[in-house]
């Protein structure tokens, strides 16, 4: 299996801060990579890394065959392959449901309108939100809200989709409808995906690796199994027992 | 009829009425096309460059209006550029106006929040294709009721280029109660009448985005 | 440009002078009125109210030279009136009505909360509007009226209309009289910006103290 994503001896630096350690991972085509650890561990600012949405200040990073590291990378280029949904959802408020999914393929990809629009019914019908193509994102619940996050960018045909805190911002009863969608994206397709979550059992059934991050620093990374059963550090065992508790 | 509202004097007036409306008009349109592009690049933070239209934008916000309109005036034609009072008068208006709406625009740009930037650039679209299909569209709908406080103060400030002999509507009202001190209280009623007019129409507008905008 | 300014020192230095009285009066004056004015807005009672209003629409929607000329052609027919005084007095009425929307605006984003709890602890309308929410509405309202004042010291360049001795008019009577008006209204405008550049320092330096206040 080839790597998709290779961090090679990353560091990353806000201003004097510095947010990342030394980081090495590589990810593999296909996988499916949770990533857990306390609040500030910098989970957030690596998957932003590897969107292009932060640069990194040392060593390198290589997503889908092109090297972001590098100043000659074209990091919208980049972006069409590699997808991202928010803690926030951030759909376009000035754009309706159906305009949210299809303005990217169609300004970007240039994909034919009818097949753009053909595609945006059929992830529609997939997030389970068929008939609510005409509303604006205000008009639609947190659940809804980021169900069409996911279809905006799965519209985009991605190879990596990544997740930020995808359902923390979420009531306890939406959360439910939107760890089902990406189950079933994990499960039923061949995109890669990496997830930041705070949802251990959606971890626990889902996840092929867990990569635990604490101060910036990677310090676990093993199978899920494992992960659960044996931590390897005082601090994974630490955060979990506290997760758990809750 | 005679007096101050004689056929001769109304006619003359309305005139001058034109003459505002007409130099708000033009004044507008231009202020509002400069004052967008300087408003995204104060925005866009581009090296250099931004700083420095930053730093042209805010000492021409900070100096009187009526001091870039003489100075249109009187002082250019010593560079070679020689104006009429129209001309000198739009000028003015349009370079100073278009600092107060690249101000108005930045500050919309801003209250949109990075959200809707980092969601439409993680689809891979451009700086550019982000700027003008998610963030201008909101930045501009949130704008339009300071645009149009704004844009009021300027059919206000045309009021200014009196001091140019532009034969404006201010301009004659004095003209014509020079002819006749009786006439004062008259033109003076009916002047801000008609300003008044013109510019509570302009404040209904703003009320009637800013309620659609809150609902 | 130095020589300009060489020649005519006494007289810039004097215009300078009579720009900055006439805006800090202008500032004090406007404040007053303008605070007033949005108290007479927000009032329960409908005759306030419409004083208010009107009040506030009216010179809101007329230039601040019909005003100032009103009070130096019409007004001064009867009472004696100066060039310095009916351009102050303009400015007054007029950057009162944008004060009194700024200071409305204030006190409309104060939560009602505050009103309620201090009418529940017995505290009248008008004691409730004293003590809680105009001090808050007020310090809401900072960074707009801000803008106010800054746009009082440019707009006091009207007295040049009335023979007010301002800036503006001691530059035309230089520029005037040296042929050189490119020069002249450089240096002037210099000096308008150092007023309006050091107000516009102070208000974000306010602006900052409160924001972090805000945060404690
Ligand atoms: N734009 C920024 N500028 C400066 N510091 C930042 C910035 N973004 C994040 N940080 C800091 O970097 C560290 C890691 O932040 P990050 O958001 O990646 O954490 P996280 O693991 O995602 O936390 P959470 O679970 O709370 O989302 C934190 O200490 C944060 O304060
Ligand atoms: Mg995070």
């Amino acid at each position: 299996m080839s790597a998709i994503i290779k961090f090679q001896d990353v560091e990353k630096y806000y201003g004097d801060f510095h947010a990342l350690h030394d980081i090495n991972l590589k990810i593999n085509a296909g996988e499916t990579v949770v990533l857990i650890g306390p609040s500030g561990s910098g989970k957030s600012t690596l998957l932003r890394t590897i969107n292009g949405l932060e640069d990194i200040q040392k060593g390198k990073l290589v997503v889908d065959g092109m090297d972001i590291s590098s100043k000659d990378t074209n990091v919208n280029k980049l972006r069409t392959d590699v997808g991202m949904v928010f803690q926030h959802f951030n759909l376009y408020n000035n754009k309706t449901i159906l305009e949210n999914i299809m303005l990217a393929p169609q300004i970007v990809l240039k994909r034919p309108k009818d097949k753009n629009r053909e595609i945006a019914d059929e992830l529609l019908a997939k997030v389970d939100l068929s008939n609510q193509g005409g509303k604006y994102p205000a008009q639609l619940s947190g659940g809804q809200k980021q169900r069409i996050a996911i279809a905006r960018s799965l519209a985009m045909d991605p190879r990596v989709l990544l997740f930020d805190e995808p359902t923390s911002a979420l009531d306890p009863e939406m959360v439910g409808s939107v760890l089902n969608v990406m189950r079933d994206i994990a499960m039923n397709s061949d995109m890669t995906t990496l997830v930041v979550t705070h949802e251990m059992d959606f971890a626990k059934a889902v996840a092929d690796r867990v990569i635990f991050m604490a101060d910036g620093k990677i310090l676990e990374d093993s199978s899920t199994d494992e992960f659960f059963k044996r931590p390897k550090t005082e601090r994974a065992r630490q955060f979990l027992s506290q997760v758990e508790h809750h | 009829m005679s007096g101050a509202f004689s056929s001769i004097n109304l006619h003359y007036l309305f005139g001058g009425l034109g003459i505002t409306i007409i130099v708000s008009l033009i004044s507008i349109i231009i202020s509002f096309v400069v004052g967008l592009i300087l408003g995204v690049v104060l925005y866009e933070d581009i090296p250099y460059f931004s700083r420095t239209v930053r730093f042209i934008v805010n000492t021409i916000r900070n100096l009187p209006l009526l001091l870039l309109i003489f100075f249109t005036y009187f002082a250019l034609p010593k560079l070679g550029i020689e104006l009429n009072a129209f001309a000198a008068t739009v000028v003015a208006m349009s370079v100073f106006e278009a600092t107060m709406v690249a101000e108005i625009i930045r500050g919309g740009l801003l209250s949109i929040g990075q959200g809707q930037k980092e969601g439409a650039l993680s689809t891979g679209m451009t700086n550019l294709q982000t700027l003008w299909y998610i963030e201008l569209p909101q930045a501009l709908k949130r704008s339009i009721p300071p645009l149009i406080s704004q844009f009021i103060s300027l059919v206000k400030d045309t009021s200014l280029a009196t001091a140019i002999v532009l034969p404006e509507m201010m301009f004659r009202s004095q003209v014509i109660y020079g002819q006749n001190p009786n006439y004062m209280i008259p033109m003076f009623i009916l002047v801000a009448a008609l300003y008044f007019m013109v510019n509570y129409s302009l404040s209904l507008l703003a009320k009637w985005f800013d309620r659609r905008m809150v609902s | 440009m130095i020589n300009i300014f060489m020649q005519n020192w006494q007289t810039i230095l004097n215009g300078f002078w009579i720009t900055i009285l006439s805006s800090l009066i202008g500032l004090g004056g406007s404040l007053l009125l303008g605070t007033i004015f949005a108290l007479m807005e927000l009032a329960p009672n409908k005759i306030l109210k419409f004083i208010g209003n009107a009040f506030v629409e009216f010179f809101r929607n007329i230039p601040l030279l019909v005003i100032t000329l009103f009070f130096y052609v019409v007004v001064a027919k009867d009472f004696k009136i100066s060039g310095f005084w009916a351009g102050t007095i303009g400015l007054i009425l007029y950057t009162s009505a944008f004060v009194a929307e700024c200071i409305r605006g204030g006190i409309n984003s104060v939560d009602e909360g505050q009103m309620e709890g201090a009418r529940a602890n017995g505290l009248t309308y008008t004691q409730a509007m004293i003590h809680i929410v105009l001090p808050q509405g007020f310090k809401l309202a900072i960074p707009s009226l801000g803008n106010q004042f800054i746009n009082l010291v440019k707009n006091s360049s009207i007295l040049s209309f009335v023979a007010g001795f301002d800036l503006m008019y001691q530059a035309n009577v230089i520029s005037g009289a040296n042929l050189d008006p490119f020069n002249t209204y450089i240096i002037v405008g210099i000096f308008y910006l150092i007023i309006t550049g050091l107000l516009s320092t102070v208000m974000r330096q306010i602006e900052d103290r409160l924001g972090k206040g805000r945060l404690q």
